[in-house]
């Protein structure tokens, strides 16, 4: 039957146009992680295509909102950590596409008090350090901050995942074994 | 057009997911034997077409098929489209389980409307077929859109605003979507008019 082999022909170029260019207004990812006392997000579709003007909402564990604010072009949105404790961040990026991120108490450094100096932009009174072990954990963190930031935007790279050839097949498979299903069972009445 | 999961509010989703079951359940009942591998076909058709993305405007969107789908087999249409969402549902994250009742009616619903408004034209002379198999897709797609914009209206509130944004950033693909129906239903006509509803199936050699 020639439309078979005509829609077969449509399936096959279809399933080869989605990968040089995959992209599809479809789902989004949130990816959010923690440097010192800001907390970045970057929203992607999934061929990387950045969210703009996504709306981010952050949650605390009740679900009550925190903050809120509008990625940038480049899909980002950093904020300083309002408080210590289970996060939840929530990209809507408008017309049912959403996506969340949990962020621990840990992930945080919840297990401390208040940092005594938080980012310089919004320094409110810098409490006198008592410690100087505090102080080297403090200036460990940074550090270990930068060095792993490009680590963590690997991470968040991985972290969404991409659409497969075999998925694809697969799911063909599916609907041809549905379909035999059904001529067998509607045979048997 | 996929609604992903956590975005609508509960009454919603069992509304649409009891709507969706209805449907399916008459498009189970209307399917013919022997058409059981076109609903497959056209199932495979729909799952795999909101892979191919439509770079148009600022945003990409990506082809439905429900004007198609639903123009080929009227009610079957439902459990064809169901049967693609679960599937994109579990292999590439679209939309999501809780939303399935949703997604389907979003685009089931304005498939078996299409299919009622235009299958009858489509053995009539070339020109009227293929308008009414671009009128199908477009308007499958924008009566898909204005069912998104309803979804979310009980649970956003403005229902307006939020309307009138799915319809525009629809309506690109609501254009490409009626050429591709009338590219599809042309080629049929000439191939294997059989297939189209309206007449029946051609003897097969």
């Amino acid at each position: 039957m020639k439309p078979v082999s005509f829609l077969c022909g449509l399936i096959a170029a279809a399933a080869f146009l989605v990968f040089p260019a995959g992209a599809f207004a479809h789902r989004v990812t949130l990816f959010a992680w923690v440097e010192g006392d800001t907390v970045h997000t970057e929203s992607k579709y999934p061929d990387g295509t950045r969210v703009r003007e996504g709306l981010i909402r952050v949650l605390d564990r009740e679900g009550r909102e925190l903050l809120q604010g509008k990625t940038n072009e480049r899909g980002e949105f950093s904020f300083p950590i309002p408080r210590r404790e289970d996060l939840r961040i929530v990209l809507e990026a408008g017309m049912g596409h959403r996506a969340d991120w949990p962020l621990t108490r840990e992930e945080l450094g919840g297990a401390e008090p208040p940092p005594p100096s938080p980012a310089p932009a919004q320094a409110p009174a810098t409490a006198p350090a008592a410690f100087s072990t505090a102080e080297l954990e403090q200036a460990l963190e940074k550090a270990l901050d930068r060095k792993l930031a490009p680590v963590v935007k690997l991470l968040s790279e991985l972290h969404e995942p991409r659409l497969r050839l075999a998925d694809i097949v697969g799911g063909l498979g599916w609907i041809l074994g549905l379909a035999g299903l059904a001529a067998w069972m509607k045979q048997r009445r | 057009m996929h609604l992903s999961e956590g975005v609508l509010s509960g009454p919603v989703l069992v509304a649409g997911a009891a709507l969706a079951a209805a449907g399916t359940a008459v498009g189970l009942k209307r399917l013919d034997p022997d058409r059981i591998a076109r609903t497959a076909m056209l199932a495979g058709a729909f799952f795999v077409a909101s892979l191919v993305h439509v770079p148009l405007g600022p945003a990409s969107v990506h082809l439905v098929l429900n004007g198609l789908v639903g123009l080929l087999l009227g009610w079957p249409a439902f459990p064809a489209i169901v049967v693609g969402l679960v599937l994109q549902a579990v292999f590439f994250q679209f939309g999501g389980l809780t939303t399935l009742g949703v997604n389907t009616l979003i685009m089931a619903l304005p498939a078996v409307i299409g299919y009622g408004l235009f299958s009858r034209f489509l053995q009539a002379g070339r020109a009227a077929a293929l308008a009414a198999a671009f009128a199908c897709g477009f308007l499958a797609v924008l009566l898909g859109g204005v069912l998104v914009g309803l979804a979310l209206t009980f649970t956003e509130e403005h229902f307006f605003n939020v309307a009138v944004a799915v319809i525009l950033a629809h309506l690109p693909v609501a254009v490409v979507e009626g050429v591709v129906t009338a590219l599809c239903v042309g080629f049929l006509r000439r191939v294997q008019p059989g297939l189209l509803p309206g007449r029946p199936p051609a003897e097969v050699p």
